[in-house]
C-alpha cells in the first residue's frame, strides 16, 4: 500500500504518519512479539574522551615493551661460538643452552644479527633462530617477530614464525596477523598461520585449511599443523572456523589476551587516529584488529567514544570487517548511531555485525529526517543484514525515489539492499537500466549478479539460464578489464538481461 | 489478538514507509539550497568550472574502471578515503581526509574542497551577494591543501625538497593554471595530471645517442617538482626499443629496456625505480630506491643495436599490460601501445 502511494497523496502524509505513530506508541508493548518495534528516537550524542590514549598508557605501564641492548656487538663473539657448537658440536650440542641461559636477553640482539647475516651458512643462521626461540623471553619473541616480518629470506621468515610458537609470548600475535596480509611465500604463510593458532588466534585458520587441501608436498604438513591447532579446541577445523567467524566466537575455548598483547592492540588502535597521516599503517591496523578474537571487538568498541574522529570512524570499520564475531558489541554500535561523525560507519558496521535488534534502529536512521550520509549507510546495512522486516520499508523507499532529481545513490543503496533482502525483483529493471550509467554501473552489475545467483540457487524459472548468459559475458579468469572492456561487458549483459527480465521477475 | 497484531504490522509498515520516503526537500528545486550536499548544486552558477571538473579525473575518482579494478571495487577500504573524501576543511588542512558514505560516484567533488565546517563555502573572494556567499580562504591555494590525499605517496614531501618549494611554485601553478593566463579569470578545475599526456611530456625527457658500446639512453625528470611518475604505485613508465628500418612495414616488435615505478608493498623483490626530483628524501636516501638521480642512464648493448633503432618512453596509468583479455608479463610485451601512451620517441640512426 505504501509502495503505491502516489506523489499527489503526499500532503496527507503528515496526518497518516501521526495516525500510524499514535497507533504504534499506544500499543508498543504488544510489538516485540511480532518483530515490529517502533524505531527508537535518536539518542543524545555520547560523551567523548581520550579513551585510546588512557588505555594505551595504562597498559604500557602494566606491561612495558621489552627493552633490548642497543647494539649487536656485545655478545657477538660468544653467541657466534654458540652457533658453531650447536651446529658442529656433536655430543656437546646441547650444552649451548646452559651458556645461553647465562647470557639471557643479552644474547637477543647478537643472535638476531647472526640470523640476518647472509655471509653465514644457512645452518648457523637457522641455529641463531633456534636459540632465540629457546630463550623464551618477550625480548627474544620480539626479535623473532622482527625476523618473521622483515627478513628478505622466506625460509628465515618461516623458521622464525615456527620458533615463535614455543616462545609463549602472545604479544607477537598482532604482528603475525599483519604478516598474513603481506606474506606471499606459502611456507612462511603456513608457519605464521600455525603459530597464530597455537597462540590462540584463528586468523590464519582458513589459509591453513586451504594449504592442507592443496595437492602438493606442503599439504600433509599443513594438515598436521591444522590438527595441532584445533585438537585442543575439541572440534574439527570446519567447526572451529565456523565458530570463529560467527556470533558465538566467544564459545571457543581460547586463552584470553595478556596485558602485553592488549598493549600491542591499543598501539594499533592509536594508529587509527588522525595523528597517523599515512593511510597504509591505518589500513594495517584495521586489518589486524579486525582479525583478532571477539575480545578485541570489546576493546575496539570502547574506542567508539574516543575524542579523535578518525579513530572513531576507523574503529567502526574494524568492527564491520570483523562481522558477526563482533556481535558482542552490537549495543555499542547502536549507541554510536547518535554521534554524527561516526554514525554512517556505525550503521554500515551494524549491517555485518548486528542481528534483529539492529533493524529498527537502522530503519530509523534511514528516515528522511536524518542526514543523507547516514541514510545511505543505514539502507546499505539493511540489505547486508538481509532480515525480512526491512523489506517492505526499503521497497517503499526505492519506489519513492523514482524522480530523476531524487538522490540516485540512495536509490542505488535501496536497490542493492532489496537484492540482499530477497526482493530483488522490485529493483531488477531499474538496475538493468543503470548498467549503462556512468555513475553507478559497477554497483548495478554487482547487485544484478547477486540477484541472478540467488534466483538460480532456487527453483525459480529462468534464473539458471539467465545466470549462464550473464556469466558468459564475464571477463576471462585472471583478466583485468580496461574501461572499454568493462563498458562492453555491461552493455552485453544489459542487452541479454533486458530480453529475459519479463520472464524472470515474479517467476 | 491476531487482528490487533495485523493492524499493528500494517501501521508499522505505513509509518516506516512514510518515514523512509523522501521529503519534498529532496525534490529538485531551483531555489538556493540551504545545505550543500552535491556538486550538481554548483552547476547553475559555475557552469564553466563545473564542466571542467566534470571532465576531470577528480570527478572520475570513484567510477574510473582502473581504480575499481585495482581497489577490488573499493572493497579495499584504504582507497575510499581519497577517492570519495569528506571535505578537506572538516579534518583540517594538511591532515588526512575521512571517507564519505554517500554520493561516492561524485568522487573528489566541489564539496570536498570548498565546503567549510560551518556549512558555508570557501572561495577565493568574499562575495556575500552570491547565492553561496563564499568567503575567501587562502588555504585553497596552499600545497598542504592537496597533501591530505596527494602526500599519501609522498608527492608533497618530494616537492618540499625541490627548488619549486623554495621559489613558492606550488601544485596549482602546473595542475590548476590560470584560465587563459588571466589572474582575474580564475583557475582551470580540470586538475591536469598523469592523464594529461602533454603535461607528462613536459615533465620528462628522453635522449638516446649511439656510441661504441651500443646506444646510451637517458630519461630525465625534467620538471623536478616531484618524482616521475608520482603519487601512486599504479603508475609506471617503460622504456622500449625496436629496430627502425626506413620502411615502417619492416619494423619489428618492441623490446622492454627499463621500468620506472614504485612497487607495491608485497612486491618485496622489486626496488623503487622512480626518477626522484632530488637525490635524497627528508630523512636521507629514498627508501628502497637505489637509483635516485633525476637522470637515469640506460644502455642498449651493441649487439642489439645494429641499424637504426627507435627508443620510446611509454606512460602507464596501470602497472600491468592488458591485451583486452589477459595480463601480460611486461618484459614480454611487444606492443606497449595496447595499454600505454607514447610520451617520447627518439630514432637513433
Amino acid at each position: 500500500m505504501t509502495a503505491a502511494l502516489p506523489a499527489e497523496g503526499r500532503p496527507a502524509r503528515a496526518g497518516l504518519l501521526r495516525l500510524a505513530g499514535l497507533a504504534l506508541v499506544g500499543l508498543a508493548p504488544a510489538l516485540p512479539s511480532c518483530g515490529g518495534e517502533p524505531p527508537p528516537a535518536p539518542n543524545a550524542p555520547p560523551a567523548l574522551g581520550p579513551v585510546a590514549r588512557t588505555r594505551s598508557a595504562a597498559l604500557t605501564t602494566a606491561a612495558p615493551a621489552p627493552a633490548l641492548p642497543p647494539t649487536a656487538e656485545e655478545g657477538a663473539e660468544a653467541t657466534r661460538a654458540m652457533l658453531e657448537t650447536r651446529v658442529h658440536g656433536g655430543q656437546f650440542r646441547d650444552l649451548v643452552f646452559e651458556d645461553l641461559a647465562g647470557l639471557g636477553d643479552a644474547a637477543v640482539v647478537p643472535l638476531a644479527a647472526h640470523a640476518l647475516d647472509t655471509r653465514l651458512p644457512a645452518d648457523l643462521r637457522a641455529a641463531a633462530v633456534e636459540l632465540l626461540g629457546a630463550l623464551r623471553s618477550p625480548a627474544a619473541a620480539e626479535r623473532l617477530l622482527g625476523l618473521a616480518k622483515d627478513s628478505p629470506d622466506a625460509w628465515l621468515r618461516a623458521h622464525a614464525a615456527w620458533r615463535l610458537a614455543a616462545c609463549g609470548s602472545d604479544h607477537v600475535v598482532p604482528g603475525l596477523v599483519l604478516r598474513l596480509k603481506y606474506e606471499r611465500d606459502p611456507d612462511a604463510f603456513l608457519w605464521v598461520a600455525a603459530t597464530l593458532g597455537r597462540l590462540g588466534c584463528l586468523a590464519g585458520l582458513g589459509g591453513l585449511m586451504e594449504l592442507a587441501a592443496r595437492e602438493d608436498a606442503r599439504a600433509a604438513l599443513a594438515a598436521a599443523e591444522l590438527a595441532a591447532v584445533v585438537e585442543p579446541l575439541g572440534m574439527d577445523a570446519e567447526q572451529a572456523l565456523a565458530l570463529w567467524s560467527g556470533v558465538d566466537a566467544e564459545a571457543l575455548p581460547l586463552p584470553p589476551p595478556s596485558d602485553a598483547q592488549l598493549r600491542e592492540v591499543w598501539d594499533l588502535v592509536l594508529d587509527l587516529s588522525g595523528d597517523t597521516f599515512q593511510l597504509r599503517p591505518v589500513d594495517d591496523a584495521r586489518y589486524v584488529l579486525s582479525r583478532l578474537g571477539p575480545w578485541c571487538a570489546r576493546e575496539v568498541a570502547s574506542a567508539l567514544v574516543d575524542e579523535d574522529p578518525w579513530l572513531r570512524l576507523h574503529c567502526a570499520q574494524v568492527l564491520e570487517t570483523m562481522g558477526p564475531r563482533a556481535r558482542v558489541v552490537e549495543g555499542q554500535l547502536l549507541h554510536a548511531l547518535a554521534e554524527p561523525g561516526v554514525a554512517p560507519a556505525a550503521a554500515e558496521a551494524l549491517g555485518r555485525v548486528g542481528g534483529p535488534d539492529a533493524v529498527p534502529a537502522l530503519l530509523a536512521c534511514a528516515g528522511s529526517d536524518r542526514p543523507h550520509e547516514l541514510r545511505v549507510g543505514a539502507v546499505r546495512a539493511l540489505g547486508t543484514l538481509g532480515l525480512s522486516e526491512a523489506a517492505g520499508p526499503v521497497r517503499t523507499l526505492f519506489e519513492s525515489l523514482d524522480a530523476p532529481a531524487a538522490p540516485q545513490d540512495l536509490r542505488m543503496a535501496a536497490a542493492t539492499a532489496l537484492v540482499g533482502l530477497g526482493e530483488g525483483d522490485a529493483a531488477a529493471a531499474w538496475l538493468t537500466e543503470r548498467l549503462g550509467s556512468a555513475a553507478d554501473a559497477s554497483e548495478a552489475e554487482v547487485a544484478l549478479g547477486a540477484w541472478l545467483r540467488a534466483g538460480a540457487a532456487t527453483t525459480r524459472v529462468g534464473f539458471a539460464e539467465a545466470l549462464r548468459t550473464w556469466d558468459g559475458h564475464a571477463d576471462p579468469p585472471g583478466a583485468l578489464p580496461n574501461t572499454e572492456r568493462a563498458i562492453a561487458r555491461r552493455r552485453s549483459r544489459a542487452a541479454s538481461l533486458a530480453g529475459q527480465l519479463a520472464g524472470l521477475v515474479g517467476s | 489478538m491476531k487482528k490487533l497484531l495485523g493492524i499493528l504490522v500494517l501501521a508499522t509498515a505505513v509509518w516506516l514507509g512514510l518515514e523512509l520516503s523522501p521529503s519534498s526537500g529532496e525534490r529538485a528545486t531551483s531555489a538556493t539550497p540551504t545545505q550543500w550536499t552535491s556538486s550538481s548544486q554548483c552547476q547553475a552558477c559555475h557552469e564553466e568550472v563545473y564542466a571542467e571538473w566534470a571532465d576531470s579525473w577528480h570527478a572520475k575518482a570513484w567510477i574510473d574502471e582502473d581504480v575499481r579494478v585495482q581497489s577490488a571495487d573499493f572493497s579495499n577500504k584504504i582507497c575510499i578515503d581519497c577517492h570519495a573524501p569528506r571535505p578537506v576543511f572538516e579534518t583540517g588542512i594538511g591532515n588526512r581526509v575521512l571517507p564519505r558514505s554517500s554520493r561516492r560516484a561524485e568522487g573528489v567533488d566541489c564539496i570536498s574542497c570548498h565546503l567549510l565546517p560551518d556549512g558555508t563555502i570557501a572561495g577565493t573572494i568574499d562575495n556575500p551577494s552570491a547565492p553561496c556567499r563564499p568567503v575567501a580562504r587562502r588555504e585553497l591555494q596552499r600545497v598542504d591543501f592537496c597533501a591530505g590525499c596527494h602526500d599519501q605517496h609522498k608527492t608533497v614531501t618530494q616537492w618540499k625538497l625541490t627548488d619549486h618549494a623554495t621559489n613558492g611554485t606550488g601544485c596549482i601553478e602546473c595542475h590548476m593554471p590560470l584560465r587563459e593566463g588571466d589572474p582575474n579569470a580564475g583557475r582551470y578545475h580540470q586538475m591536469a595530471g598523469g592523464h594529461d599526456l602533454e603535461l607528462v611530456r613536459s615533465a620528462v625527457a628522453l635522449r638516446a645517442t649511439r656510441d661504441e658500446a651500443g646506444i646510451a639512453v637517458e630519461v630525465e625528470n625534467l620538471m623536478r617538482a616531484h618524482s616521475f611518475p608520482t603519487d601512486e604505485r599504479s603508475r609506471a613508465a617503460d622504456v622500449f626499443y625496436r629496430s627502425a628500418p626506413e620502411d615502417p612495414e619492416q619494423r619489428g616488435g618492441w623490446t622492454h629496456l627499463h621500468r620506472i615505478r614504485d612497487p607495491y608493498r608485497h612486491e618485496v623483490d622489486q626496488p623503487s625505480t622512480l626518477l626522484q626530483a632530488t637525490p635524497e628524501g627528508p630523512d636521507g636516501p629514498w627508501e628502497n630506491n637505489t637509483e635516485v638521480h633525476p637522470v637515469r642512464p640506460l644502455r642498449i648493448a651493441a649487439e642489439a643495436a645494429a641499424g637504426p633503432i627507435e627508443v620510446a618512453l611509454f606512460y602507464k596509468l596501470a602497472p600491468y599490460y592488458r591485451d583486452g583479455e589477459t595480463v601480460l608479463v611486461t618484459e614480454e610485451v611487444t606492443d606497449p601501445l595496447i595499454d600505454a601512451q607514447l610520451v617520447h620517441r627518439v630514432v637513433v640512426p
